[in-house]
């Protein structure tokens, strides 16, 4: 068979190097959309080869690396890891298009984008905790350079908190695999060996690994009390960097999280603790969200309360919690990109994003401003857009395993839709004051909300898509 | 026949209508005509596929199968069958209504994916299929309502039916899925079938409160009235079939389930309280369309006071007769606006009297409102004095309700059918001939609609529930007594005395008391802000946390790095110092 997963890091790989290279700004960024766009057809076979031939699933690639210490290149495809490697490419794909005024002239952002793409697709398909971890760090690295490289001030600040918090993450990462390499019979970093062995760990060791791995991811997705570092880090990031960032980075986490606890068994035993920590930061983060008055930080609080539930669906620990919650790591991601997006074009048209000075978007700029409401319906899980499957599969599972209370987090994406609708009415929809626009929307930032709407409505029409790779 | 394929015209038509920029004279018609073509489809269904539950996979995890399914029971044919006879009259209104070309692709897009969205509720079957046509329902109204972006109150009117309506969206949410959890299955003819469980009046009771929002009773009603900024068409329309119908309908569809989780005495209270909260508030308003929002409200609120009542029949026979006749009443009020310059205040607006071809279509409208026999407002309201009859606390009640009624809606109809003075120049020549057209149609099925008391306990006797439906000679008496003396007082208030606006007595503000509710509803907003702006204080002192420790840590850097001077001889000294530490330590 095709080493298809190889092939494609190797195409993200060279076509990084090529748009490095490249010798225009124009030059890097159709480079940048080319690579791009074929590795969203080879995600795109990878998803139908999952969905129609038996044996694609759990299929693994393998070459030796550090054989003596058990250290393999290894790369396996999952139904979570399938799913994942779609929505980076897609939002890889959409964020190359974009386009964002202030940086138009630094070529130095398409090779970042695609470094980023081969970092999470790497991650979302390596077999082991060592390439796991290496593909983290990538993703860092390449996230840092995304917020600190483009802008000045304000930024630098940003991508640093940004860059303490990960880093704390990577290290405690780190000593969470490290212990279970030496605690494992065999040392040995195969996630597959790992969950069959990992009642093997002694019981006070387990409660550490568990605490140190929830921690890292929790700083990732982010949850509550982890999160300080999202609103800089969205809203002083590039357009570009915002939509990879809040759709793609957050994954990571919450990948992670999805891992712990289908892989190691004993997690199911901290479950209750999680529900709770997820119930709470849903709700904190959607009271948050009501007091912002910047619309990417509206967007930002807005990712971390879908986190909360994410993890909501997780601690379920039935197919329902699992497949929801991945399900709307997808939706979730797809709704980002198109939101960041949205509020990028509305930055190019009117200078501006704060909702107080912004009136009467629909007026000059029908585009962005129905594009917005598109966002708003998604996010809050209106039917036929992606996240509406999604909640109904998370708390269904959540309600299976808690009983009443796993209803509870529901009401917290109401208190977001009674803002997001504020927000829409106030900058929006009403147009009896309206901004001066100041330049038309590019033709570019038009097809960036087109992919992602047309990714949203596609997985909220067909949910098969992915509900079937957990059996029909 | 497949049931879902009768939305598909409507749908398709209503898409197509966004292509017609440019070509605006062409969107009515096309939207008209695939409502047309969705009416035939539902008479054909209606025959075709009676009685049938089809379900359709929509997608499976792990064993089950979650469907779209469509079912075309008695109660579906009923609603199917007025959405599909009032649509389109309402869109042929609206051909005359929406005058500016630009507006009109927007409009008929929009209402076309409404009526969609409601034919999609009526026939729906279980609740996945029930959530999407509600939110789409939702999400319409909305936009509907805030249409005119460009006026001052219309898009705070859209966000407060939005923000009320999600209230009941996410309650309907959780309660289904709660219903899952225990029965799994969505479908409804399965879940009425099933035995109840522990978790049934928990999940009931958030269903009740989703159908309260949509259908705005206390103490979520106030954003009907506000609905009202949006154009005249819509307000007919969501006044009438649709919107405000849905959790009636869905009340009745799951009655046994309501009755089962023991909920009917809180339908019956609520019911009482709206009913009460829109008759008061409709005699003291004097917005030409608000009345009516008001009445919608006291209206809905009969019902549920019927269903509580557990006169089933009683209560369908008044949802089908109300449709009629509150549709005609709305497309009246904005012809009477259209003469008037868009003029809204009641008292600011004269001789409606003057156009024989609106006011005849109103009057029927009036007259049945009121409940004057032989017209079908009279049987709605006799059956369900009928049903009270039992309880003398609610019967007296709908007794001086029936009498306000009658007063609130005849000096509607008196003040503004007075006639001219110089100053105000009205041109009733001047409203569209579609306009006209659509209410004249209207009327004359409000006067066929009474026809429906005869057929209806025997369309519905596949549900099992009492063979006919009562409707006593004493309470038909007393009832029209009430009306008359509603009349009364009106004709003696408001045509002999000759008003020339409110009167603002504290008997006005204790019925007018929309302004109480509006307080508290802003009450609890800043509330809600207040403890938003506590949890970002708490969100600043978070991130302050995880500074201060990075500042410390840089702080001890600082005072580390003096250590490291360079010095040779500190460095010396050190190592001396370590050495004898060392052997201090070997010796001990």
């Amino acid at each position: 068979m095709l080493p298809i997963i190889f092939l494609m890091l190797a195409i993200l790989g060279i076509g990084g190097l090529v748009a490095a290279l490249a010798g225009s700004y124009s030059r890097s960024k159709l480079t940048a959309i080319l690579f791009s766009a074929v590795a969203l057809l080879i995600a795109s076979y990878m998803v139908l080869g999952a969905l129609t031939s038996p044996g694609f699933l759990g299929s693994t690639e393998s070459l030796p690396y550090i054989g003596q210490f058990g250290i393999y290149l290894s790369f396996t495809i999952t139904q979570f890891g399938v799913v994942l490697v779609l929505l980076a490419s897609i939002v890889s794909f959409a964020a190359s298009v974009a386009v964002s005024t202030k940086f138009e002239d630094n070529r130095n952002l398409y090779p970042l984008i695609l470094l980023f793409e081969f970092s999470a697709i790497g991650l979302f398909v390596s077999a082991n905790l060592f390439l796991f971890y290496i593909f983290w760090d990538v993703g860092v690295v390449a996230s840092y350079f995304l917020i600190s490289a483009f802008g000045k001030g304000e930024n630098k600040h940003a991508a640093n908190t940004f860059l303490i918090y990960s880093i704390f993450a990577s290290a405690v990462l780190l000593f969470g695999i490290m212990l279970i390499y030496f605690y494992t019979p065999v040392h040995s970093f195969d996630i597959g060996y790992i969950a069959s062995h990992s009642f093997e760990i002694p019981a006070d060791i387990q409660g550490m690994i568990f605490t140190l791995f929830f921690i890292a991811f929790m700083v990732k997705m982010p949850i509550f009390p982890f999160h300080s570092w999202i609103a800089n880090a969205y809203s002083e990031a590039p357009t570009q960097g915002s939509m990879l960032i809040s759709g793609v980075l957050s994954k990571f986490g919450a990948y992670g999280m999805l891992l712990l606890f289908t892989v190691f068994a004993f997690s199911s035993e901290f479950a209750k603790y999680a529900f709770v920590i997820g119930a709470i930061s849903s709700f904190y983060a959607a009271f948050v969200v009501m007091r912002q008055k910047d619309l990417k930080r509206i967007a930002a609080y807005s990712s971390m309360l879908e986190s909360g539930i994410i993890l909501v669906g997780i601690s379920s620990l039935n197919v329902f919690g699992i497949a929801g919650a991945l399900y709307l790591m997808l939706a979730h991601g797809l709704v980002m990109a198109l939101m960041f997006a949205v509020i990028g074009g509305i930055e190019i048209s009117y200078g501006s994003r704060n909702i107080t000075m912004l009136k009467g978007i629909v007026k000059d700029s029908v585009g962005s401003a129905y594009s917005f409401l598109v966002g708003t319906f998604a996010s809050t899980g209106i039917p036929l857009t992606a996240g509406f499957v999604a909640d109904v599969l998370i708390f269904i599972g959540a309600i299976k395993t808690y009983g009443l209370y796993g209803a509870i987090p529901i009401f917290s994406i109401m208190l977001l839709g009674f803002y997001m609708y504020y927000a829409v009415n106030k900058s929006f929809l009403s147009t009896k004051e309206s901004s001066q626009s100041i330049a038309k929307l590019p033709r570019q930032m038009a097809f960036t909300y087109a992919i992602a709407m047309a990714a949203i409505f596609i997985f909220g029409i067909f949910p098969y898509l992915v509900t079937a790779l957990f059996g029909i | 026949m497949l049931t879902l394929l009768v939305i598909f015209p409507l749908l398709a038509a209503s898409f197509l209508a966004l292509l017609t920029y440019g070509k605006e004279k062409y969107t009515g018609p096309i939207v008209l005509a695939g409502s047309l073509i969705t009416s035939l489809l539902i008479a054909y269904a209606s025959f075709s596929s009676y009685g049938k539950i089809q379900e359709l996979g929509w997608f499976g995890i792990s064993g089950y199968t979650f469907h779209i399914t469509t079912q075309l029971l008695p109660l579906n044919i009923i609603l199917v069958m007025l959405i599909g006879i009032i649509t389109p009259l309402i869109l042929l209104y609206s051909m005359g209504y929406i005058d500016s070309k630009m507006e009109r692709p927007r409009f008929f897009f929009e209402m076309g994916i409404f009526a969609s969205a409601m034919l999609l509720f009526a026939i729906s079957g279980n609740f996945i299929t029930m959530f999407i046509a509600w939110e789409m329902l939702g999400i319409t109204s909305y936009l509907l309502i805030g249409f005119w972006y460009h006026k001052e109150h219309a898009p705070y009117a859209a966000r407060k039916s939005i923000s009320t309506i999600i209230i009941g969206d996410f309650s309907m949410l959780a309660a289904m899925l709660i219903i899952w959890s225990s029965y799994h299955t969505f479908s409804f003819s399965a879940i009425l079938a099933a035995h109840s469980t522990v978790y049934l009046p928990i999940a009931m009771l958030l269903v009740l409160i989703a159908c309260f929002t949509k259908s705005a009773q206390f103490p979520f009603h106030e954003w009907l009235a506000d609905a009202m900024e949006g154009p005249t068409p819509v307000s007919a329309f969501l006044h009438s079939s649709t919107m405000v119908k849905a959790g009636v309908f869905l009340v009745l569809v799951l009655s046994p389930l309501f009755f089962k989780a023991g909920l009917s005495e809180l339908i019956l209270s609520i019911g009482m309280i709206s009913v009460v909260l829109g008759a008061s508030n409709a005699i003291s308003s004097h917005h030409i369309k608000k009345i009516l929002a008001y009445s919608t409200i006291e209206d809905l609120g009969l019902m549920f006071v019927a269903i509580g009542l557990h006169a089933i029949i009683a209560a369908v026979l008044f949802f089908i007769v109300q449709a009629f006749y509150k549709a005609v009443l709305f497309m009246s009020a904005g012809s009477i606006m259209r003469a008037n310059n868009e003029e809204e205040d009641i008292y600011k607006l004269y001789g409606s009297s003057r156009r024989k071809s609106l006011y005849v279509p109103m009057l029927i409208g009036v007259v049945s409102i009121a409940g004057i026999f032989p017209l079908s407002g009279f049987f709605g309201k006799a059956a369900i004095d009928t049903a009270a009859s039992s309880n003398i606390f609610a019967y007296a009640i709908l007794v001086i309700i029936d009498f306000a009624t009658s007063a609130y809606i005849f000096r509607w109809m008196f003040i503004h059918s007075r006639k001219n003075s110089k100053a105000h120049q009205s041109n009733y020549a001047q409203i569209p001939r579609s306009m006209i057209c659509a209410g004249a149609i209207t009327s004359a099925l409000v006067i066929l609609a009474a026809v429906v008391f005869f057929y209806i306990s025997g369309f519905l006797s596949y549900y099992g529930y009492s063979a006919s439906l009562p409707l006593s000679l004493l309470d038909s008496i007393i009832e029209t007594v009430a009306v008359a003396l509603g009349i009364a007082l009106s004709y003696k208030l408001f045509v002999l005395a000759k008003p020339t606006g409110a009167i603002k007595t504290r008997l006005y503000y204790a019925l007018f008391n929309s302004v109480l509710v509006n307080a508290a509803y802003s009450y609890i907003a800043n509330a809600i802000m207040y403890f938003a702006e506590g949890i970002n204080v708490l969100d600043e002192l978070i991130y302050g946390f995880f500074a201060s420790g990075g500042e410390g840590i840089v702080a001890i850097s600082n005072k580390l790095r003096l250590i490291v001077t360079g010095d040779t001889n500190n460095y010396l000294i050190a190592f001396v110092a370590g050495i004898i530490l060392i052997i201090l330590l070997l010796l001990v």
